[in-house]
């Protein structure tokens, strides 16, 4: 299929039939091929038969698995691995690991070139032993997950081409994440030294805002960044979508944090929380097992099937590429349960 | 010479020293709460990494004593310490790859009792537990690499715990059968299997009775256990044992006891007794960072009798010396008003604490009058000191009178003479020679305090927590400058006020020599106050004071730090002899008499006067050498290990510009402040019996008077301290109107100019009265920033202030008489060329911003 601006590249001699060969190509839609995967987050790797399940149902080819944080354990001392995964059950053998290491930004503050170096030769043993541990020989992407900012850029593009230059990635891949916020101001972010990117079609709101939004995803706020921001960008993109929730703690409309414990079931029992409207409930009682007071409140935040539509509706269009990978955030069977394979199928179908 | 004191950022606080305290945290029993005595600075009282390593050498100063008393007397308990724990890794390797394993030592560790003892032919068994635990640590222990991506390997894990369970079996001594089985629990523990190491732990470790405290560390994988096999409320219960009872593992389960978050009702029906209760209570009394009475109450409700009560109640009351003692005293912020974000200037706030010191006092009467709690004087000595920081004092001597016949244990009788020379101090209205006798025995009783604490070497807490763990000295300080320097300044009496700020500085006194900080002598040693604040008159007073043949026994008190030996610490870069340095002290008692440093604030007190004969009469009581040493010079810092050069001002330099530094490496004559006192005095004869060069004689006296001020090269023979905020800041000392402001030196050269006929002379003295003129103009900080930035290429932008500054620069009224009066001089083309404002005035009228 010839994209379309090469089409324009190539000027119509014809008048009558290329004019309007160019018209109907320029107006209808082309199908993409859809490659459906997901990110594992947890930090122990055990196989679970409803998330086997789903990376058969849609032949999941890769599985994106994060092998550990790099954050300074108490804020201090140098970069290490905190939470590493660990394996008690291999990856399934029909599907590829794509190793994830996901890079705390504070940590690339002060670090030296030399810091940076050793960092980088550090990581790809560690990552190469751990994807052994997964019972695969080899890998044949990277990825790094790194919020980066206008500070920091200098540091994480060194970084990533001292990765990239590292032995252990020859012939390899590497591929990084992209926040909507670094796709739109891209003066400012930069263009990571990467193969590939992950644009990250989540977190998008403000989290710690008093309100109803739904800060993991709302068009509105998606809208904000993307156009045809999306296309132009110099690097093949795969989309990243949620499949999470949480609960997001207030007290007296102050953040308190995130509730690790609460789940849609608890807010919905009577006895520990009263609806108050939208996706707000207030606690009715003192709950110190979620850590909460009487009267603190819970904004519930979720992705509804017909969300994940309206984002692919929205995107579909914005995307050129002939193959497209989405990847969903994160595989998780409890997670899952709210959805069916068709619900997936049919973003999927949408993004086609 | 240490002048320029460049602060880039800090101070931090002394997590140790940040509010003013009279009631000591330390006065427990035993002191091993400590890391639970408030702190509002830090998550404990101290640092996390000191705290933590503390635990652990507890722990291991505990096993190692276990090991040597099951030996008996043949070890020694420092051999099993160093064999266990303080070996390098090298030597620790080999000795159990090498040497142990064929029941062997190596030469270095032959006379190690602890060795010798296990490798000997009765203690086979020893040896065998000591290898086998050894043997595992690598397959457990939380790695120092944290880059291994290995995890652990649980089947190995598994076997050996299998293999330890059948050891322990075989094994008929208890104290090695205890720790095989603990090593079972513990392995299993490891590998996860929490089922197995719960079986181990019910089956076989509860059903030993032991003193051990391996007993304790078992507990404390039950509660792990337990915890993660949903069972929270039995592992808070744990927590809170292990809490009561194992010191060394008190941290953690303080930790893990609040991160379980289970319900208080729920654990308390695990408890078996009040005294169980009273723990609880007791930690989520520690964890909780305001005033309140309610863990107070509950654990003496529960058990009356429980050591918590006593450090609750020191964090009660130090919680309220933070929070409303400290700003109430200061009159503003925290101590020394660091910074901190301040929120106890808030009314509210401080209402909180007034409303609830009467509610603390009550408790601490019905602590002392009810007989329930073992240690009655300490709710006697709370209540008074409650009653003191009320401004109650008949309350605090009722309390105080109602201890009087108790034999109180030392550090409580050591409070109560503290907490007595706060009321004695309160209750005194005006410090005359009565009032003085009085405190005399309490402030003899607490320089004693004083000088014991600057004796206990190991009570430093880290390099720059000067006051750490000396509460005495902290308090000494506080009181001094706080509590009695203040009711002397609301009596006039400055000499008295001064020399109680003094002994508050020397407190705890090390002389600090570095590279960049080398030795201040003479009036640098001496306290900002002193160097700022003290004229003439005050200081011919102190002295007066201190050679009194009729001085009495309370000024003697006062004044001891006039000839106290001086601990001088010298720090040194010593070189490697392959490049690279490392840091060396050298600690020197030294002699010490104030009074000469007091002559050198003297003279500096009559230089700035004008009073030239009286200086030089202070300065002869000075040695030249010394004198010249610390009064003469600028120091160079800028070498490395080098000797520094020094370089003395060129005092009556006749540059036109500020902040020359006209040096000249050679001691020249006349250099030091004696000599600049002489020359002055001469001058000023001369004025009068040469008449006919008075104008040369003025204009001479009004330079050097400029190149002392702030703007001048020999800055230090006014002042001892410079900074470049002080042109910013309100007239603060006598001296500012000639030291930033030029008054005296302006009429000097309006003088010389007056007298002059020399047009070229005379155009030079209005330039230099306009120089003078210039330094009374307000410089707003802000109009000085803006300019910074405009420099920086950014939008210059006045305010009101920097308007008017920037119109009064360029219309100085001496700019007019230069151009009326001396535009045919040559001087006046120097004039246009050294000063851009003038150049502006003659120019233009508009202000710098052309927008």
């Amino acid at each position: 299929m010839w994209h379309i601006n090469q089409l324009n590249g190539y000027k119509i001699k014809f008048l009558g039939s290329c004019f309007l060969l160019l018209f109907s190509l320029s107006s209808c839609h082309h199908p993409k091929t859809i490659n459906t995967s997901f990110y594992f987050w947890k930090t122990v790797y055990k196989t679970k038969k409803t998330e086997t399940a789903w990376l058969e149902h849609f032949k999941v080819k890769s599985l994106y698995v994060r092998i550990m944080d790099i954050d300074r354990v108490e804020n201090r001392g140098e970069p290490s691995p905190i939470l590493p995964i660990l394996f008690k059950n291999k990856i399934p053998d029909s599907v590829k690991i794509i190793p994830v290491v996901f890079i705390v930004n504070e940590v690339l503050k002060g670090l030296s070139d030399t810091g940076i170096d050793s960092l980088a030769d550090k990581i790809l043993p560690f990552v190469k032993a751990k994807i052994e541990q997964a019972g695969k020989n080899d890998f044949e992407e990277l990825q790094i997950d790194c919020d980066w900012t206008a500070g920091t850029r200098q540091h994480y593009f060194y970084l990533l081409k001292q990765l990239k230059n590292n032995p252990i990635m020859k012939h390899k891949k590497l591929s990084v994440t992209l926040r909507l916020h670094q796709l739109k101001n891209q003066i400012k972010s930069g263009i990571p030294p990467a193969d590939a990117t992950m644009l990250m079609c989540y977190n998008m709101g403000n989290l710690r805002a008093y309100g109803k939004q739904n800060s993991i995803l709302e068009m509105s706020e998606l809208k904000k960044y993307l156009n045809q921001n999306i296309s132009a960008y110099p690097m093949p993109l795969a989309i990243g979508l949620p499949l999470f929730n949480w609960a997001v703690a207030f007290r007296n409309k102050e953040y308190i944090g995130i509730s690790k414990k609460i789940k849609f079931v608890d807010l919905i029992d009577k006895n520990q929380f009263i609806f108050i409207g939208d996706n707000i409930y207030k606690a009715a009682t003192d709950l110190p097992d979620f850590g909460l007071n009487k009267a603190d409140e819970i904004r519930w935040e979720s992705i509804s099937v017909d969300d994940l539509q309206a984002v692919a509706t929205y995107l579909s269009p914005l995307i050129k590429a002939d193959n497209l990978t989405v990847i969903y955030f994160h595989l998780d069977e409890n997670l899952l349960k709210p959805y069916h394979y068709t619900d997936l199928e049919k973003v999927n179908q949408i993004l086609h | 010479m240490g002048i320029v004191i460049d602060s880039a950022c800090g101070p931090e606080p002394d997590p140790y020293d940040y509010y003013i305290s009279f009631f000591h945290n330390n006065l427990p029993q035993k002191n091993d709460y400590q890391p639970f005595y408030f702190n509002g600075y830090t998550i404990m009282n101290g640092y996390n990494d000191d705290i933590e390593e503390n635990q652990i050498n507890l722990e291991q100063v505990i096993n190692a004593k276990e090991w040597a008393h099951y030996f008996g007397k043949t070890v020694k308990f420092k051999d099993v310490q160093k064999a266990m724990y303080k070996l390098d890794d090298s030597v620790e390797s080999a000795l159990y790859n090498k040497f142990l394993i064929f029941g062997k030592l190596p030469d270095s560790l032959k006379h190690n009792t602890f060795l010798r003892k296990i490798t000997s032919e009765k203690e086979k068994p020893s040896l065998h537990y000591y290898l086998f635990a050894e043997g595992i640590e690598h397959l457990i222990n939380l790695r120092d690499d944290k880059w291994d991506p290995k995890p652990v390997d649980s089947v190995a894990v598994d076997k050996k715990a299998r293999e330890a369970f059948s050891l322990a079996n075989k094994e008929h001594d208890k104290f090695l059968r205890l720790r095989y089985y603990y090593q079972t629990q513990r392995l299993y523990h490891y590998s996860k299997n929490n089922r197995m190491a719960l079986k181990i732990h019910k089956d076989y470790i509860s059903k030993i009775k032991s003193d051990s405290h391996v007993i304790g560390w078992a507990l404390c994988y039950k509660a792990g256990e337990e915890w993660k096999m949903g069972m929270k409320n039995e592992a808070a219960y744990l927590f809170s044992q292990i809490f009561a009872k194992y010191p060394e593992r008190r941290l953690m389960a303080y930790h893990d006891f609040l991160n379980t978050n289970a319900p208080l009702d729920q654990v308390f029906k695990l408890c078996k007794n009040n005294q169980e209760k009273g723990i609880i209570y007791a930690i989520k009394g520690f964890h909780t960072p305001h005033i309140g009475l309610e863990a107070l109450k509950n654990v003496y409700k529960t058990d009356p009798k429980s050591a918590m009560i006593g450090i609750l109640l020191g964090r009660e009351i130090n919680k309220i010396e933070e929070g409303y003692l400290t700003p109430r005293t200061n009159g503003n912020g925290y101590y020394d008003n660091i910074g901190y974000d301040d929120h106890s200037k808030y009314d509210s706030v401080k209402n909180t604490f007034i409303k609830y010191i009467p509610k603390l006092k009550a408790f601490c009467e019905q602590l002392a009058n009810e007989g329930k709690y073992p240690e009655p004087e300490l709710g006697k000595l709370a209540s008074a000191y409650l009653s003191w920081i009320k401004k109650d004092t008949v309350g605090g001597f009722k309390a105080l009178a109602e201890i009087n016949n108790e034999q109180l244990r030392p550090k409580l009788a050591d409070e109560k003479q503290m907490i007595k020379l706060l009321l004695l101090t309160q209750s005194i209205t005006k410090l005359d020679t009565n009032a003085e006798n009085k405190l005399l025995p309490s402030l003899n009783w607490l320089d004693k305090k004083v000088k014991e604490e600057r004796n206990l070497k190991n009570l430093s807490v880290s390099d720059w927590s000067t006051y750490g763990f000396k509460y005495y000295s902290a308090s000494a300080r506080d009181f001094y400058v706080k509590l009695l320097a203040p009711m002397y300044f609301k009596q006039h009496d400055t000499a008295m006020a001064a020399l109680c700020i003094l002994k508050s500085e020397r407190t705890i006194y090390v002389k600090t020599i570095t590279k960049y900080y080398p030795d201040r002598g003479l009036g640098f040693a001496m306290p900002e106050f002193w160097r700022t604040e003290l004229n003439s008159k005050n200081l011919n007073k102190i002295l007066a004071l201190e050679k009194s043949k009729q001085k009495s026994a309370y000024l003697s008190r006062l004044t001891t730090e006039f000839r106290e030996p001086i601990t001088q610490k010298t720090e040194y870069d010593m070189p490697y002899a392959k490049g690279g340095y490392y840091y060396k002290a050298k600690f020197t008692i030294l002699k010490n008499d104030l009074t000469k440093n007091i002559y050198d604030l003297m003279g500096t007190a009559y230089l700035r006067e004008h009073k030239y004969e009286e200086a030089i009469e202070a300065y002869e009581h000075i040695n030249t050498y010394e004198l010249t040493r610390y009064t003469s010079i600028e120091y160079d810092y800028h070498f490395n290990n080098s000797k520094p050069y020094y370089r003395y001002p060129i005092v009556f330099s006749k540059s036109l510009k500020d902040y020359t530094r006209k040096f000249s490496k050679k001691k020249l004559k006349g250099y030091n402040k004696l000599d600049f006192a002489i020359r002055m005095a001469k001058l000023e004869k001369l004025v009068k019996t040469d008449p006919k060069n008075a104008s040369k004689y003025y204009y001479d006296m009004a330079n050097g008077l400029y190149n002392t001020s702030y703007y001048g090269m020999a800055w230090f023979y006014a002042a001892y301290r410079w900074r470049s905020e002080d042109i910013y800041l309100k007239d603060r000392y006598y001296y500012d109107k000639d030291y930033l402001h030029e008054h005296t030196a302006e009429s000097l050269f309006l003088k010389a100019e007056k007298l002059s006929r020399n047009n070229e002379f005379k155009a030079k003295c209005i330039f230099m009265a306009a120089k003078c003129r210039q330094k009374k103009i307000k410089i707003p900080e802000d109009a000085e920033n803006q300019f910074v930035d405009y420099k920086l290429g950014a939008d210059y932008h006045p305010n009101n202030e920097g308007k008017l500054y920037n119109r009064a620069i360029r219309q100085n009224p001496y700019f007019k008489v230069l151009k009326n009066q001396y535009a045919i001089t040559k001087f006046y083309k120097t004039a246009i060329n050294e000063c851009s404002y003038f150049r502006d005035f003659l120019g233009t009228t508009s202000t710098l911003s052309k927008k």
